[in-house]
């Protein structure tokens, strides 16, 4: 059906096209001429060869051509005596188009072009990008937008532009998922607001939505949130400019995928001059963050003993004791189990990665080409991940006429990239035992080749996680790492034709878009043998899996827009487009465990057992169109008003809610140019109030949710194949709807020196999405989707520029952004589960508690004292400060969970505040401790520029008052199992009267490390994000070595990061989704400080 | 201007061509689905549905639940490290309302699938003529006594439970509906039954196999017959089990080949109802019984009490169903391979032998005594039980001692089926909790020794014999009222 309408859409192009040309051959008139001439250099009068002779015709339309001879003749045929001839030639300027008339001898002569390079052609006004294509200059804006030149982030070591943006934008949260080579970013435009909608911002790019999301289902494999970051492959150094949309008048165009907020890159595109040819290398090493010390083998040891005895229990008997005797008569126990190993490091490594990217472009009056290739290579800290990209790009215009005009662009890149098997090995490696070797010593003391992978050990054993973040069990870090294989390919094809054309020139525009986008993914994992060490009866022993997800989109735009002479006071543009999407794709995935060698690594080679879910395919297709109506009128130069509304619909809907209406309205007032300002402070160069209001929807993630659809079992019964309703059909679910008003302010000073932008808005979310809301489970169903809520994210964002000086021979810049962000529900449905962890009488748990009104990501947990010191401080007191007394007299003490639990606090446990004085600690003494949404976010830097040759940038990004929980520290001072501790535990209690804030070590029981305060850290950071010393040579010299420019660089990332946060990395990455999430912090792999060495050159 | 028009009529075409048919256009249909539309319109399609209700009482949740139920609060299991402490507070009796084992929904699910056929079978019988009556009947039928094996699961889980005899397939379906006594429940399962009973037909198929994987009508007969004992309706549970017993084809496997055929092989002479693994699904037992990290072996008490060995006569000598498990405890009944297609017994002859044993004795007579204690010989003959078991009571009258003779024997005949506790809990309730200090013996075998008297405290309160409602069911439904015990 689809390519049904498809053909019947290009035909009606291709009809109007071939009756176009055929109606402008037919004018001609039959008789034809010949018209023969010379082309000869104006100076010195010698014929040029090889230049390109035009016929046009009154459109300026290439009508036919000729190249002249080694004489510098040539001879072409003309149909029409208005025709008119050019000649263009490389190194020369155009000549002016000569009429023909009757003329049979045409000569011509060329000028040299001295200085084309300098040419810049000057615009009244740069436009405002929207994306839309709506030509609107920077002063008729009436929208947020906020832009960044890519010139800006182009020494950076990033392969992915969302790493570059970080802290660059007011109100873009940018933040880290892993530094691991390949993982994403998580993008986050004015907060979140939406929970189970899409989250991540829309991606323009060159007009065109581009698809940056994977679909749920693709869980085939191991793949989890950071596993597809690779998706927005554009290089870097292909970007001319970045803007960010965020206020409704802006989104609102974008309709139902822009409700998060939309990015609209740009890619540079080819200018008028010669062959330019650039060339830009980055290369870097980036050495390892400081890892979190964790006890040697000897103190680890010491600890266990201590654990057990605390615990009362006796060592000597259980199985693994041997593990920690170091009786050198067991030879092969001895050798194996009595080292100081340091995992950590066994499985990182300085990391490195170069990037080269090679581009062309030039062009004349009538087509103008940008082609560039490049690059990446990239090996990650931790040992088995790396990442290597080739992106090529070629982008295209050709002028046909004056009226007529295409862009034709192809972009292609193909990503390899290894990533870790699991997760966690990272954690793993931090809690691994440290007396036990990495490679394996035969029982005589020798080492051997072999990493050590016994089957079990003290700490237990592997245990294959069959949902991302699910416990991995233990097993060697070094192993899994190494030999566990996560390999992902990716090959990612991006057209894009458009055709502008002039229907009443300069008054009413047609612009047609079409966009085709490819995108094959495939995602490889094998878990041989020994990364863990299991015997082969277990189905997670040569486990081999392959999944492919092939995505094909086509996107289509067309815009009219109309923009009448109305005369210098009127200025209206007005825009009607039409968008349609239809996208598809494909998952098939395989699964096979127990092959029969670790060297058979493919799902196709049969294996021992079948595996649940061992084949998956999906096939699905989802629609989208969209009808926008825009205007903006610009009236006197002062005051501008403007207008949309957007008709969506969406194949994810039912019939009843499919089509939703986004209208938005905004206005700016040049306050600058009204008079009293112009005539009384003529430091204001310009001052312009704006505000908006509008709306945007959201569709729910997935599709076909609107049936009740019976799927068959992976099993038959008694030989036949059974189906059952899988799912509940959604008949009701609605677009979630943002809502959302903005006033900003624009403001630039003294000469343009200083400028300031404001923006304060509030954005409600209503009809929010709820996935996976709890129903009774007796409708034979658990979970639903509902529209179940309503959300608002207020907030408010600043920037502040200012050239401090510029000279001739200094230049200096200053930039400054923040934003605050408030999110609150403001309604739930009531079956949403409001409570989390309410058993909060286990360890490491903390508890949640929604309230509306209350920001999500609050949590809540016991207010840590501390350790007793000895047995008389855990005498139960009461609120005077006076020891409870039992009804005989006897002294009471703290005891824990009573009467369920009823534990009696003894010295060395941790000290929890009892916040109602009643001896028990328990859920009464529950308190608010910290909330992991960001109070300020932002970044500040500085560009420093000596006689445009030596340049200096720095910048820092920040975020403040945030608190994460320490998922790391949680669990490597927990000291109740065979987990390896941070040395943070050499300081623990250990006699009675030790005064200390680590409690002692007791295996398996207690009451020590209950989801407290001691674990709730501030995370605020600044960091030195990147600095830049940049040096370019002068002309001369340049010119010498046969260039046009070179310039080389340095840059340093992440150098310094000033922060109170005791953990590896404060910056951590905030999912916040349900009212029960918090950020805990189980250190992942951070981002690493990086050295880089860049060259850009042209020639 | 000519061009102008033509572009301009060209685009006008283009948006009307998009525009009037993007109805249609958004309109797209799953591709790896049938959506319900396209279902329930022949009676091949209500068959699959059958059979989907049937797939999902073996796809390992249910078993794993039926079997938790019916064995973890009795004593002839015990726990391995690997399990978890939802199990072991279920063992100490410090149930919590979080406690994931109290999780129903995988049985509400197959009830769900039930009731969905039972609501559109006559859809598909509207539309297809060559669906017959019969075949209707049967179907429906058939679902109608799963849905009522599911509930009697529940209602001995839980005592009251929501009572859902409408199918969901849509979110407007999802009502509050609160839940319904014991009493409610049981009437609804005895009423569903009595339709059954005459719905499913005696054979549903020329196989064995596929008559024992499926419901029969003998099947509903030994489900109403368990029923009724639960119930306490002891004439009405011996009637129906005579409409089974009346039937010769069912008979004890004797000898030797008893252990290999009934549950080896599965689908023997002895088998009524059994949830069929033939080459299809592997079995849940695996993991949870015979697997390296299995959670549950064989307890203590199964060698010493249960199976106690015969030192008078002849040490060799041992009791044909004492394979059920090995030296290292480990249960061996729904076997030791991997993976494994064991089936899962529901219904067996001896079952309902016992059954009329305990409903003869329960009516009481001397008469009916000593035919309960024939029955009781006839299977212990056949089973080669030692006399070491034979409380030897030979008085008709001694209502009592037979009674616990049953209960003992049960416990033998149905070791590790899922049934112990439901047979303890049946024992100890009869009679108004008569029988209570039954449960109290077995409290103080099971639970740590630690918590020992507060388990022993908490049994005495009849509410805790049941589990709580998981705690998330509370929030999803306001109308559900925890069970009393479970509220602080």
């Amino acid at each position: 059906m689809m390519t049904k309408r498809l053909m019947i859409k290009f035909l009606c192009v291709a009809l109007g096209f071939a009756v176009f040309i055929g109606r402008s051959q037919a004018q001609t008139q039959p008789t034809t001429l010949t018209v023969t001439g010379k082309v000869t250099d104006r100076n010195d009068k010698l014929p040029i060869p090889g230049a390109s002779v035009t016929v046009l015709d009154k459109d300026n339309r290439t009508v036919s051509g000729a190249i002249t001879d080694i004489e510098g003749n040539f001879a072409v045929r003309i149909k029409d005596k208005s025709h008119r001839i050019t000649v263009s030639f490389i190194g020369y300027k155009t000549s002016k188009p000569v009429v023909i008339g009757e003329r049979k001898t045409v000569n011509i002569t060329l000028e040299a072009e001295i200085n084309a390079l300098n040419e810049v052609v000057v615009r009244g006004q740069a436009d405002v990008d929207n994306g839309t294509g709506l030509p609107i200059s920077r002063i008729r804006n009436t929208a947020a937008i906020s832009s960044i030149n890519a010139r800006e982030l182009q020494e950076m070591q990033s392969s992915s532009i969302d790493q570059a943006l970080q802290g660059r934008l007011p109100g873009v949260d940018i933040s880290t998922v892993s530094g691991d080579p390949g993982a994403g970013m998580q993008i986050r435009i004015r907060g979140t607001a939406s929970l189970n909608g899409a989250s991540d911002p829309l991606i323009v790019v060159d007009g065109m939505p581009y698809e940056i999301t994977i679909p749920d289902d693709f869980n085939f494999a191991t793949s989890d949130d950071n596993a597809y970051g690779q998706l927005l492959n554009i290089a870097p150094s292909d970007i001319n400019e970045i803007s960010v949309l965020k206020d409704a008048a802006a989104t609102a165009v974008w309709g139902s995928r822009a409700s998060n907020g939309v990015l609209v890159i740009t890619t540079k595109r080819g200018a008028v001059g010669p062959p330019t040819i650039s060339y830009n290398f980055k290369g870097s090493v980036s050495p390892q963050t400081d890892p979190i010390p964790t006890l040697n083998g000897n103190q680890y040891t010491t600890l266990v003993l201590e654990e057990f005895y605390n615990a009362g229990r006796l060592f000597s008997t259980t199985e693994n004791a041997k593990q920690f005797q170091y009786d050198p008569n067991d030879t092969y126990i001895y050798h194996n189990f009595s080292n100081n190993s340091n995992w950590n490091d066994a499985i990182t490594r300085t990391g490195y990665y170069h990037d080269h990217s090679l581009q062309i472009s030039g062009g004349g009056e009538k087509a103008r080409y940008l082609t560039s290739i490049g690059y990446l290579s990239q090996k990650g800290n931790q040992i088995g991940t790396d990442l290597d990209r080739i992106t090529t790009r070629v982008n295209l215009d050709y002028n046909v006429s004056e009226r007529i005009k295409f862009q034709s662009d192809v972009s292609y890149s193909h990503v390899d990239n290894n990533q870790a098997y699991s997760t966690k090995i990272r954690d793993v490696a931090y809690q691994k035992m440290p007396n036990q070797s990495i490679y394996e010593y035969d029982e005589y003391g020798n080492l051997s080749d072999n990493l050590f992978t016994p089957v079990s050990t003290a700490q237990g054993t592997y245990i294959f996680p069959y949902r991302s973040g699910a416990s991995d069990g233990t097993y060697n870090p070094l192993a899994l790492a190494s030999r566990a294989m996560n390999h992902q390919l990716g090959d990612n094809l991006n057209t894009r034709f458009n055709l502008r054309y002039q229907l009443v020139p300069n008054i009413v525009t047609l612009v047609s878009n079409v966009n085709f986008y490819v995108n094959n993914n495939k995602t490889k994992t094998f878990l041989p043998q020994n990364a863990t060490g299991r015997p082969f009866t277990e189905l997670n022993v040569n486990r081999a899996s392959d999944g492919d997800y092939d995505q094909f989109g086509l996107t289509t735009k067309t815009d009219l827009f109309y923009t009448p002479n109305l005369g210098e006071d009127h200025q209206l543009t007005g825009g009607l487009s039409f968008q349609s999407y239809d996208g598809r794709y494909t998952i098939q995935g395989l699964a096979v465990s127990n092959t029969a060698s670790s060297y058979l690594q493919d799902p196709s080679i049969p294996g021992r057992t079948n595996i649940d879910k061992s084949a998956q395919s999906t096939v699905t297709q989802s629609r989208s169109i969209g009808l926008l109506a825009q205007v903006n009128y610009f009236l006197l130069h002062r005051y501008t008003f403007a207008a949309s509304i957007r008709a969506d619909g969406n194949s994810k809907f039912g019939p009843a809610n499919r089509y939703g209406y986004f209208p938005a309205v905004s206005a700016a007032w040049r306050i600058g140019e009204e008079s009293f300002i112009k005539n009384n402070f003529d430091f204001v160069d310009e001052l312009k109030l704006r505000a908006s209001y509008g709306k945007s929807g959201n569709a729910p993630r997935n599709d076909y949710s609107y049936f009740n659809t019976y799927n068959t079992y992976g099993y038959s019964y008694l030989g036949e194949n059974g189906v059952y309703s899988s799912n509940l059909e959604l008949s009701d679910l609605k677009w979630e709807t943002n809502t959302q008003s903005n006033v900003g302010l624009d403001m630039e000073l003294f000469d343009h020196k200083l400028r300031l932008g404001g923006e304060i808005y509030k954005r409600r979310t209503t009809d929010l999405f709820f996935d996976d809301l709890r129903v009774a489970s007796y409708n034979g169903f658990n979970t639903i989707t509902l529209n179940a809520g309503t959300m608002d994210n207020d907030g408010w964002e600043a920037s502040i520029g200012y050239t401090a000086l510029r000279n001739k021979t200094w230049t200096v810049d200053l930039n400054f952004n923040i934003a605050h962000n408030q999110n609150v529900i403001r309604e739930i449905s009531r079956l949403y589960q409001i409570e989390s962890a309410k058993n909060i009488t286990k360890n490491k748990t903390f508890y949640s508690f929604f309230q509306e009104d209350n920001p999500f990501g609050s949590f809540y947990g016991f207010r840590s004292l501390g350790v007793y010191p000895d047995k008389a401080s855990t005498v139960a007191k009461d609120r005077s400060g006076n020891p409870i007394l039992s009804p005989d007299g006897e002294d009471v003490y703290m005891r824990f969970g009573y009467p369920t639990v009823d534990y009696v606090f003894q010295p060395g446990d941790a000290m929890y505040d009892d916040i109602n004085h009643d001896g028990v600690i328990d859920y009464r003494d529950i308190v608010y401790l910290g909330n992991s949404n960001p109070k300020l976010t932002g970044g500040f830097g500085a560009s420093i520029n000596y006689k445009s040759r030596l340049k200096f940038t720095a910048f820092f990004n920040f975020r403040q008052g945030i608190d994460i929980i320490n998922g790391t520290r949680m669990n490597t001072t927990d000291m109740v199992s065979y987990n390896n501790q941070s040395t943070a535990v050499l300081r623990r209690w250990r006699n009675d009267g030790d005064i200390t804030d680590i409690p002692r070590a007791v295996y398996g029981t207690g009451y020590n490390s209950l989801g407290s305060s001691r674990y709730v850290e501030d995370a605020s950071f600044l960091r030195l994000r990147t600095a830049t010393l940049r040096y370019e040579l002068g002309q001369n010299f340049v010119k010498k070595i046969g260039l046009k420019t070179f310039s080389a660089y340095v840059t340093v990332e992440n150098l310094l990061t000033f922060t109170r946060y005791t953990g590896q990395d404060p910056d951590v990455s905030v999912r916040i989704n349900n009212a029960d999430d918090k950020t805990i912090d189980y250190s992942r792999t951070p981002p690493s400080k990086t050295i880089t060495l860049g060259i850009s050159t042209r020639f | 201007m000519m061009i102008k028009k033509i572009y301009q009529s060209a685009f006008i075409l283009l948006v009307l061509i998009s525009t009037s048919s993007c109805k249609k256009w958004l309109d797209l249909q799953p591709q790896d689905g049938i959506t319900k539309q396209e279902f329930w319109k022949t009676k091949e399609d209500v068959k699959a549905a059958l059979t989907g209700i049937y797939s999902s009482l073996v796809g390992g949740s249910v078993e794993e639940r039926i079997f938790a139920w019916g064995e973890l609060r009795g004593d002839m299991v015990t726990l391995t490290t690997y399990a978890s402490e939802d199990f072991r507070q279920v063992r100490n009796s410090n149930i919590l309302t979080t406690n994931s084992i109290s999780n129903w929904s995988s049985i509400y699910n197959v009830i769900n699938n039930c009731n969905l056929l039972i609501d559109f079978a006559g859809d598909a019988k509207a539309l297809d003529p060559t669906f017959t009556d019969r075949l209707y009947n049967d179907y429906v039928g058939e679902a109608l006594t799963i849905r009522s094996l599911m509930y009697f699961y529940l209602v001995r889980s839980f005592r009251d439970v929501p009572l859902k005899l409408k199918g969901s397939y849509k979110d407007t379906d999802i009502q509050e509906i609160g839940k319904s006594t014991a009493a409610e429940v049981i009437a609804q399962i005895i009423s569903d039954l009595n339709k059954a009973k005459t719905m499913v037909p005696h054979k549903v198929s020329d196989s064995d196999q596929v008559n024992k994987g499926r419901i029969t009508r003998y099947a509903v007969f030994s489900l109403l017959a368990d029923v009724y004992l639960w119930n306490e309706q002891y004439q009405e549970a011996l009637t129906a089990t005579d409409s089974v017993l009346i039937n010769p084809d069912f008979k004890l496997v004797k000898g030797n080949g008893f252990f290999l055929s009934v549950f080896g092989q599965g689908s023997s002479s002895e088998t009524i109802f059994e949830l069929s693994h033939q080459s299809s699904v592997s079995n849940v037992f695996y993991s949870l019984l015979a697997d390296g990290r299995r959670i549950y072996t064989a307890s203590e008490y199964v060698p010493t009490e249960i199976f106690p060995s015969n030192t008078q006569v002849d040490v060799e000598l041992v009791d044909g169903r004492s394979n059920f498990y090995d030296l290292s405890s480990t249960i061996r009944k729904y076997g030791t391979d991997n993976p494994n297609f064991t089936n899962f017994q529901v219904y067996r002859i001896s079952d309902v032998m016992l059954m009329q044993a305990e409903a003869l004795n329960q009516i009481g007579g001397k008469q009916n005594g000593d035919k309960a204690l024939a029955i009781l010989k006839n299977i212990r003959d056949e089973r080669g039980a030692l006399d070491a078991t034979d409380p030897e009571i030979t008085d008709g009258d001694d209502t009592e001692g037979i009674g616990l003779f049953i209960l003992d024997e049960r416990a033998r005949e149905f070791a590790f089926e899922g049934k112990r506790w439901f047979d303890l809990l049946r024992y100890a309730k009869r009679d108004n909790y008569a029988n209570i200090s039954i449960l109290q013996d077995l409290i103080s075998k099971i639970s740590d020794v630690t918590v020992q008297q507060s388990a022993l405290n908490k049994i005495r309160d009849t509410n805790s014999h049941y589990f709580p409602i998981l705690e998330s069911e509370l929030y999803a439904d306001t109308k559900l009222v925890q069970n009393p015990f479970y509220l602080k």
